[in-house]
């Protein structure tokens, strides 16, 4: 089952990749091509490659063909959900994700479906572990980021979580805010995603300026901010619970728990 | 009076209310229409009481025709009086929701002059809001017990949820505490959205059935069910009555929920209990949603709940006293035991215990592959055996393992913490 019982070299690896999805699958199907499936030690995106001595690396570059190829013979073998897996534990943070999905496609080609299910090995249990993760970071963006109201009319939020989150809450504020113009920024992978009520657009931005928020906006904020603070039932105050639901980290983004209009603490 | 002043005074008056979930509605986007919905609700915020905030939750209006003994809103109440006009609650929902703040409405209201007027203005609110402002997100609306049935299926077309609340758990609480309200004008909007739907679903079928478009442009009438919530601990009922009760609210009307609201007191008067040294049930109000939990996923029935004493167990939750109760059924072996008997095993829910049933197809089961399930045993190891072994080192002695589980968990943290919290609760 353990694939570096295959080829054994020297030295180890490392392939380096354009930093896009296309670029890490067409990465992959080149290193089956090359058979050289047990002896890599590191896969890495161009934008953080650093390289090390002793490792020898290939540059490969994107082949789109290999893509087409490899993205077909995944869906036959493992099914679409497969690839989304792959795309999904590509979006977060962790810094072995590349060569976990290189692991993950692998093994998907040999066994098939039955890859889901295979928590005992190890590694997909890791990569199986690190797609949940990333799912839940979804949710928390969906739940917590907040948009606003820009002077041009446009709504805009700004967020973080430890995933790039933007790719994966396009389609549902697409879907939900429907006539409504938005861009989601993601500060911390300085991605946005843009929507101008017809066609959806998402970009890496280098220099972000903050918009201007209209003025009837905040009137809206402070509104949101009394009622938050009015619903709570004092009898029952449990800020423990709170944090738990929803951690600090998240706080910044969250208008309700910024102090209050009048210097009020936010629970009053 | 501003839309500011009104929200604070009409979010205030409506955070006793129990039921904020945005659930049981599944709605697609749709072009044009602002919003959807998803079935497993979405919460956007939580409340310093750990709550969740799913909705725009408030009232219509608290300037209540009605002298409710229990209720902050009562008639006879010194508090400040306000009312949303249609169209500033519909924009007011519209911003929140554009801004993520907000799944949608959850809409009550004090009895502002009759129960057909208060109808008439929170159709014309939600109207407004469905028809002139395309949303398409989740609302919830109160059914005002005494509303006439023209107005309930008007409205019922427009939300996602309906309620009525039976408010207190008995006829005579409610004319001792609610003059104004009697059980059957709870009773009647209860069966009337009962009716409507099942007429729906049938129509559904039968068209169904015979191939013809298979979905209908028109919305559909209260499409995520109707619930009720009641008062725990303001009048004597006691927990058998109120799970009796439970047990035929769900059968009668088909009920999705029924919420439990611990009373806290907000009035002083000589039919409720003494304001100054009441403290508010909260264990009690939380082993009765464990027994609900247990009648709806668990297939446990209200008949079997049923405490002796008339009050559920405070220190164990309902599903430890009915094992503790039937001993002899137990230890459950878990490698053969179907579905129905995995549920009854205390610290084993209906997920992990599909869980079980999954894995041990593939493999054989130990206590080593069942953490590795994510199958917590710190309680379901006093009841069962894996491959015959009983895992436990304490003998298996009903009285033994009450002790131990409540010694489980009286040393967790979390329930350190809560006791403190009780005891400073009392203090007030």
């Amino acid at each position: 089952m353990d694939s570096s019982q295959h080829i054994q070299e020297a030295l180890p690896f490392c392939y380096i990749f354009d930093s896009s999805f296309d670029g890490l699958l067409s990465c992959i199907a080149q290193i089956h091509l090359d058979k050289r499936l047990g002896s890599i030690s590191r896969i890495c995106a161009q934008d953080d490659y650093q390289p090390s001595l002793f490792e020898p690396a290939i540059k490969h570059e994107t082949n789109q063909e290999l893509v087409t190829r490899i993205t077909e013979a995944l869906k036959r073998k493992a099914g679409h959900k497969a690839l989304q897996s792959c795309y999904k534990v590509f979006l977060s943070d962790e810094p072995r994700r590349f060569l976990l999905i290189f692991y993950f496609v692998s093994v998907a080609l040999r066994v098939g479906k039955q890859v889901h299910s295979m928590l005992a090995d190890k590694r997909i249990g890791e990569f199986l572990d690190l797609e949940k993760s990333v799912e839940a970071a979804r949710h928390k963006a969906i739940e917590f980021l907040r948009f606003h109201k820009t002077s041009e009319g446009v709504y805009f939020a700004q967020f973080e979580t430890s995933i790039s989150f933007v790719p994966l809450v396009m389609n549902h504020f697409v879907g939900r805010l429907n006539v409504q113009a938005f861009v989601i920024y993601d500060s911390k992978h300085t991605v946005a995603g843009g929507y101008d009520g017809k066609d959806a657009i998402i970009q890496r931005v280098e220099n972000f300026n903050p918009p201007r928020f209209s003025s009837d906006d905040t009137d809206y904020t402070h509104m949101w901010q009394e009622f938050y603070r009015q619903i709570t039932i004092k009898e029952r105050y449990k800020p423990k619970l709170r944090q738990q639901q929803m951690p600090k980290k998240y706080w910044q983004f969250l208008d309700e728990m910024q102090n209050g209009t009048a210097g009020s603490s936010i629970d009053r | 009076m501003n839309t500011y002043e009104k929200l604070s005074i009409l979010s205030d008056a409506a955070k006793y209310d129990v039921a904020c979930t945005s659930s049981g509605s599944n709605r697609q986007a749709v072009k044009g229409k602002l919003g959807s919905t998803s079935v497993g609700g979405i919460c956007h915020s939580f409340s310093a009481d750990g709550r969740c905030i799913s909705l725009l939750k408030v009232l219509y209006s608290n300037a209540c025709s009605y002298d409710c003994e229990y209720c902050a809103n009562r008639k006879s109440a010194h508090t400040k009086r306000a009312s949303f006009t249609p169209r500033e609650l519909a924009n007011l929902t519209i911003e929140f929701y554009r801004r993520n703040f907000i799944e949608g409405l959850f809409l009550s209201s004090g009895v502002l002059v009759s129960p057909d007027n208060t109808t008439e203005q929170i159709i014309e609110c939600i109207r407004i809001l469905r028809e002139e402002y395309h949303f398409n997100g989740y609302i919830h609306a109160k059914a005002i017990p005494g509303t006439s049935p023209e107005l309930v299926e008007r409205l019922g077309f427009l939300v996602d949820r309906m309620s009525v609340n039976i408010e207190l758990p008995s006829q005579k609480s409610l004319s001792l505490l609610a003059p104004d309200k009697s059980k059957q004008s709870v009773t009647k909007p209860m069966s009337y959205i009962r009716d409507a739907i099942d007429t729906e679903n049938t129509a559904l079928a039968l068209r169904a059935k015979s191939n013809l478009a298979k979905r209908s442009k028109q919305r559909k009438f209260v499409p995520a069910g109707q619930s009720t919530q009641m008062i725990i601990g303001a009048t004597p009922e006691n927990d058998t009555h109120i799970l009796k009760l439970s047990k035929s609210l769900y059968k009668a009307y088909g009920l999705k929920r029924i919420f439990f609201s611990a009373y806290i007191p907000v009035n002083e008067s000589s039919k409720l209990p003494d304001k100054l040294s009441f403290s508010s049930p909260l264990t009690r109000e939380h082993r009765l949603y464990q027994a609900d939990w247990l009648m709806r996923f668990y297939d446990f029935d209200a008949d079997e709940l049923l405490p002796d004493t008339g009050y559920l167990n405070l220190d164990h939750d309902p599903k430890v006293v009915w094992a503790l109760k039937h001993l002899d059924d137990f230890p459950i072996e878990i490698t053969t035991a179907p579905l129905s008997t995995l549920l009854r095993i205390p610290g084993i829910g209906p997920r992990g215990a599909r869980k079980i049933i999954r894995a041990r197809k593939y493999s054989a089961l130990s206590e080593e592959s069942l953490k590795k399930l994510g199958i917590v045993l710190k309680r379901a190891k006093y009841f069962i055996t894996i491959n015959g072994k009983y895992i436990s080192p304490y003998k298996f002695d009903p009285e033994i393992i009450s002790k131990q589980i409540l010694s489980d968990s009286l040393n967790t943290k979390a329930n350190l913490k809560r006791k403190m919290q009780e005891n400073q609760l009392t203090l007030f």
